[in-house]
């Protein structure tokens, strides 16, 4: 391992618990601040008297005064314990780490899409300047840009599930279709226990929320491959390379790719942290049963812990996601020295 | 004398633009033969960078061949193929560039970039190609290898970068070395010592050397004989005493007179412009700066004549020497 690889994760590190700490009060005041009452959720339309709210309110500690609360719950989650979902009691975390499993299953493939689509359109745009092609990928890209989540996966269900009939309308999985748990992560499991029918039935339904997902970034990731491409190219030292006798091949690996990734690297890194917020708008769409929908609904129901829980859990995998970048980066690029 | 080693005949070079197409190479003649230095001079955008990329088989879009011929050791390369023209590429003919931290690979260290070079041709084990390098590098003056192999190419200096880009250049043992403008971004201390470690390097390879410059001072250095290009033809070529002692050209002579010099109190700009080559006149293109010039100047293009007693050709109507009508033969025999 690097010395200086060690002391990026260090740093990052640190820094990520001083944003999460900072993060842990805005959360908290900001599930308090917002209307709604967690004791009304549960009590629904059965409240009969005060004495049995207020017997309630006390039993959850949210009678307490709101520092003491907030004192109280980091206290448990240094601990480890996120505390029970207010709603279904539930422990937190087993709970947050579950469905983000899901979601991690729906942003690896989103991510592969989006990557391997952006830089393949991208690269044969570079390689073919101002041709028809090039034009076609611009304006497509420009639409993937622009086009709103939430309505590419309506018009994405519209199309393929009920015109066509293709795919399903939602969900991760068919009801019929049972996995036997591994690692928890149903489609790696299902590769695992060798169920290849659960396998099709999953990658059916992981289809079209992968896609909405994808596009966007895609459509960023080909825009920026293509031009740092075209930049590369047009670089001395890929002359240089040619003009030494290499085969073209090692040329396009060595001093064209190399190169002209690096950039989009920065842009994936970028583009994770919006998988991360377009997979809550995309899971709900789809009814996929991740984070973010469980996010959601938990926002709904005023369910604090789980939403404390899961947004804490966001800001692990972002801080998480950049640290990588940044190791990436400096593996790639022998100038950067972080 | 024995056959050259690179031979440029009459060959034309166009670019394709939206206004036109410019006639940037108009019938380019040069030839170099064994270990001998021909400079070419001439102001930017003459064509000097055109024709040495064309040596190497470059004619990137818009620019396209429309005739002519470049023989590097007795073949055509206008009409190899490509995966020829590649082995071709370092073996026998190689390119050093303007900026030498340009022409390496900002995320690679110089010794992948030199033992790729040894091995795009040859299937040679890694300690012979290793040892090649270490000779390379030592011929270019460049001490402790092993550390310099692993660096990169932000991490060197200027000069240091461009002796590691002369020693890609030798590494391959070509017989033909192009060098488009090498000391240029160079401080003036740096320039005489990486010329001179080129002209070092070639003392062991025996290889030629093709030196484009603006600088006449380095081109009366370094070189054999010099060949004078003004929009995109040679007006003037012969060996660098005759050139610069009696420059026969009219565009040579106020090239020369341009120089600073401690005799001289004022430079002397030549006046007017360069024709527009995507319609170029018809006769000499320098005629429309030249004091010299005629009708005749303005309507046919001047050949190629050798100058009687010199090895000296000159392509002019009115020439600042008397000349005579050149036989090809008699004018390759610098």
């Amino acid at each position: 391992m690097r010395l200086d690889v060690l002391r990026v994760v260090a740093g990052r590190l640190a820094n990520g618990v001083l944003v999460m700490a900072v993060l842990s009060v805005l959360i908290f005041a900001f599930m308090r601040a917002i209307p709604g009452d967690p004791v009304l959720t549960i009590l629904g339309e059965n409240v009969t008297t005060a004495e049995q709210y207020d017997a309630l309110r006390e039993s959850l500690g949210l009678d307490d005064p709101l520092h003491q609360q907030y004192f109280s719950w980091i206290k448990q989650v240094r601990q480890g314990d996120f505390g029970r979902s207010i709603v279904t009691q539930e422990p937190v975390l087993p709970l947050v780490v579950d469905k983000l499993k899901a979601t991690i299953e729906l942003a690896f493939f989103a991510v592969l899409f989006g990557t391997v689509l952006g830089v393949t359109i991208g690269a044969i745009a570079a390689f073919n300047r101002n041709t028809f092609f090039d034009g076609l990928a611009t304006v497509i890209s420009l639409v993937g840009v622009s086009i709103p989540v939430f309505w590419l996966g309506i018009i994405l269900i519209i199309t393929f599930s009920v015109t066509l009939n293709l795919t399903p309308i939602g969900g991760m999985k068919s009801f019929d279709t049972i996995i036997t748990t591994v690692t928890g992560f149903p489609l790696l499991d299902a590769i695992l226990t060798g169920n290849w029918n659960a396998v099709g039935d999953l990658f059916r339904h992981l289809f079209l929320p992968a896609l909405t997902l994808g596009l966007a970034p895609a459509a960023l990731i080909a825009r920026t491959t293509r031009a740092s491409m075209i930049e590369v190219i047009n670089e001395d030292y890929v002359k240089a390379g040619m003009a030494r006798g290499l085969r073209y091949p090692l040329v396009l690996r060595r001093h064209i790719l190399k190169n002209a990734l690096i950039p989009v690297i920065t842009v994936i890194g970028l583009e994770l942290g919006v998988y991360i917020g377009g997979s809550i708008v995309t899971e709900t769409v789809f009814s996929w049963p991740g984070l973010g929908r469980q996010m959601m609904t938990a926002i709904y129901d005023n369910d604090y812990p789980v939403v404390q829980g899961a947004i804490l859990i966001y800001a692990v995998m972002i801080v998480v996601i950049n640290m990588l970048v940044d190791i990436t980066y400096m593996l790639v690029d022998p100038r950067v020295k972080l | 004398m024995s056959d050259p080693v690179l031979e440029m005949r009459d060959f034309r070079l166009v670019f394709d633009t939206y206004r036109g197409t410019v006639q940037a190479l108009e019938g380019v003649d040069l030839t170099i033969y064994p270990g001998e230095c021909v400079g070419i001079v001439g102001e930017t955008g003459c064509g000097k960078s055109a024709t040495a990329r064309a040596m190497l088989g470059f004619v990137d879009k818009p620019g396209r061949v429309t005739g002519g011929s470049i023989k590097i050791n007795g073949r055509d390369i206008l009409k190899l193929r490509s995966r020829e023209m590649r082995r071709l590429r370092g073996r026998e003919i190689a390119f050093i560039f303007q900026e030498a931290k340009k022409a390496l690979n900002p995320t690679v260290t110089v010794g992948t970039q030199l033992l790729e070079a040894v091995q795009a041709h040859q299937r040679v084990p890694r300690k012979e190609a290793l040892e090649r390098v270490h000779e390379a590098l030592r011929q270019v003056g460049l001490a402790d290898p092993d550390r310099l192999m692993d660096s990169y190419a932000f991490e060197l200096s200027g000069g240091m970068a461009q002796r590691v880009m002369i020693a890609i250049a030798i590494v391959g043992n070509a017989n033909v070395l192009v060098a488009d403008e090498p000391t240029s971004a160079l401080d003036v201390s740096i320039q005489a010592q990486v010329l001179a470690v080129l002209r070092q390097a070639r003392e062991v390879t025996g290889s030629a050397l093709f030196l484009i410059t603006h600088d006449l001072g380095v081109a009366a250095e370094n070189c054999d004989r010099i060949a004078v290009m003004y929009a995109g033809r040679v007006v003037e070529n012969g060996t660098v005493e005759d050139v610069f002692s009696a420059p026969s050209h009219p565009y040579t002579a106020r090239l020369l007179a341009a120089l600073p010099s401690a005799e001289r109190e004022t430079l002397e700009a030549i006046p007017g412009t360069v024709p527009d080559l995507v319609d170029p006149p018809p006769g000499c293109r320098f005629a429309n700066r030249c004091e010299k010039a005629t009708q005749l100047c303005v309507e046919q293009r001047p050949p190629m004549s050798a100058i009687a007693g010199r090895r000296q050709q000159v392509a002019c109507h009115h020439p600042l020497v008397s000349t005579k009508p050149a036989r090809q033969e008699t004018m390759s025999d610098g």
